[in-house]
């Protein structure tokens, strides 16, 4: 679960957020403790990679402060483990470094900190900067909250999508109009993760993402109902018709180039059940059915949609 | 070693700063036995804690305001690191100069060295 939507008691609206600063010198602890002890934060300390992985998972700090240069697993690494475990992958991550290469400061942003400060720091200059990528950290929990908005991707989220399905189906039921409901997966996207890393994966997320906002109407309402799952909601559309306008986002993700891995290409499948009007099922029923069609596109090669009219039989195929 | 080190006192950079001075005492008052862990490393020719010693106090005399003494210590890490070895010349001249400038940081806030 990550911690945007964690409610652990320690993080509720009137405690002091929690810092967590990785770094091997105790001195740095020290300072930091000193430096920081005015603002209104609860700083707790991991003096190597392995025992920070494990405070990070447990505490769930609002804000992780890493030291790149550490003798035994090193920053880059430490960084790397958190962004690959779903538990802390969104805490936030602050580099602080006493090394100076310009590569180093680019890896480490591309590894997904946030920000980067060198050593020797300037405390106030800590301070300051700590407070900034708190707010901007509470900002996101809200929005992600209250707004029912998938934080990656700015999607509507699964919680919506429940919501809101529920109300579809009941208008269709009274209105008898055409209504469709596509289902969304990439392909083989575990390995995009495991080949280019978390940053690779979140930039093809976001950009079918973006795809879907482009090719879909406004009536459309698109979710991301897990990872790499999105559903779309499409009132006043036939199957056949949806088919068309899922179809367009399939070629365009097929030919998308994506720059941190310009020879692999992503594509993905998709399910289509709708209605024609004539008869609505049950909502539950619906969902399934186009996860059914969902997995007809991926058995059958993936890169594919099949979609199937609800009020009547045959399932049909396209890609 | 050159005599213009000696000219200028060795203070924090921090020294101004009220939220800082104690913590600026803690560091001056931990380097007599840092220095004492140096001299021991480098006669046992430990490698491994003599490298420690510099990767540590190169972090901690930024923090406080002797950015020198870190500049040094980092020095002496990176050539640690490089060569493996602490019996080449150039380990010897960055141990005595980080030992020195120690005492001088001792020596200009009126810290004896003991």
């Amino acid at each position: 679960m990550s911690s945007l939507s964690n409610e652990h008691d320690s993080q509720h609206e009137e405690s002091p957020p929690t810092v967590l600063l990785i770094d091997d010198c105790p001195d740095v602890h020290r300072l930091l403790r000193a430096r920081l002890h005015s603002e209104t934060i609860d700083l707790i300390g991991a003096s190597t990679g392995r025992e920070g992985l494990a405070t990070a998972v447990e505490k769930s700090p609002a804000i992780i402060l890493l030291d790149l240069d550490m003798p035994e697993m090193d920053g880059f690494e430490v960084l790397r483990k958190l962004k690959d475990n779903p538990e802390t992958l969104d805490i936030p991550v602050i580099v602080l470094s006493g090394l100076q290469s310009p590569h180093d400061k680019v890896t480490a942003f591309d590894l997904g900190a946030v920000d980067y400060i060198p050593k020797p720091f300037e405390l106030t200059e800590l301070r300051v900067r700590v407070r900034s990528a708190l707010r901007l950290f509470s900002l996101m929990r809200m929005l992600s909250q209250k707004a029912q908005i998938d934080g990656l991707t700015g999607l509507w989220n699964r919680a919506f999508f429940d919501e809101r399905w529920n109300g579809e189906v009941e208008r269709v039921r009274r209105s008898k109009a055409p209504m469709s409901l596509a289902v969304i997966d990439l392909d083989h996207f575990k390995s995009i993760n495991d080949t280019y890393g978390h940053p690779a994966g979140d930039a093809v997320i976001q950009g079918l993402a973006k795809l879907l906002r482009q090719q879909t109407r406004a009536s459309d309402v698109c979710c991301r109902y897990g990872g790499e799952e999105f559903v779309i909601i499409m009132p006043d559309t036939t199957p056949e018709d949806a088919c068309v306008v899922c179809e367009r986002v399939r070629v365009e993700m097929e030919n998308t180039i994506w720059p941190r891995h310009p020879k692999r290409q992503v594509t993905l499948s998709c399910g289509i059940a709708g209605v024609c009007g004539e008869s609505t099922p049950d909502k539950d029923a619906w969902l399934e059915a186009a996860d059914k069609a969902l997995y007809t596109s991926k058995q059958s090669g993936r890169n594919k949609i099949t979609h199937q009219a609800l009020d009547n039989a045959p399932l049909r195929q396209a890609g | 070693m050159s005599d213009c080190r000696h000219k200028e006192p060795l203070l924090s950079s921090y020294a101004d700063d009220p939220e800082m001075s104690e913590l600026v005492e803690e560091y001056l008052e931990s380097l007599p036995t840092r220095i004492q862990s140096l001299q021991s490393g480098f006669k046992q020719q430990d490698h491994l804690r003599l490298t420690r010693i510099a990767h540590q106090l190169k972090g901690a005399s930024a923090g406080y305001g002797f950015a020198p003494i870190g500049e040094i210590a980092a020095q002496l890490e990176d050539t640690l690191r490089t060569s493996q070895t602490v019996e080449l010349d150039e380990v010897s001249t960055l141990v005595d100069d980080l030992i020195d400038l120690c005492h001088h940081a001792m020596a200009s806030a009126d810290k004896p060295a003991h």
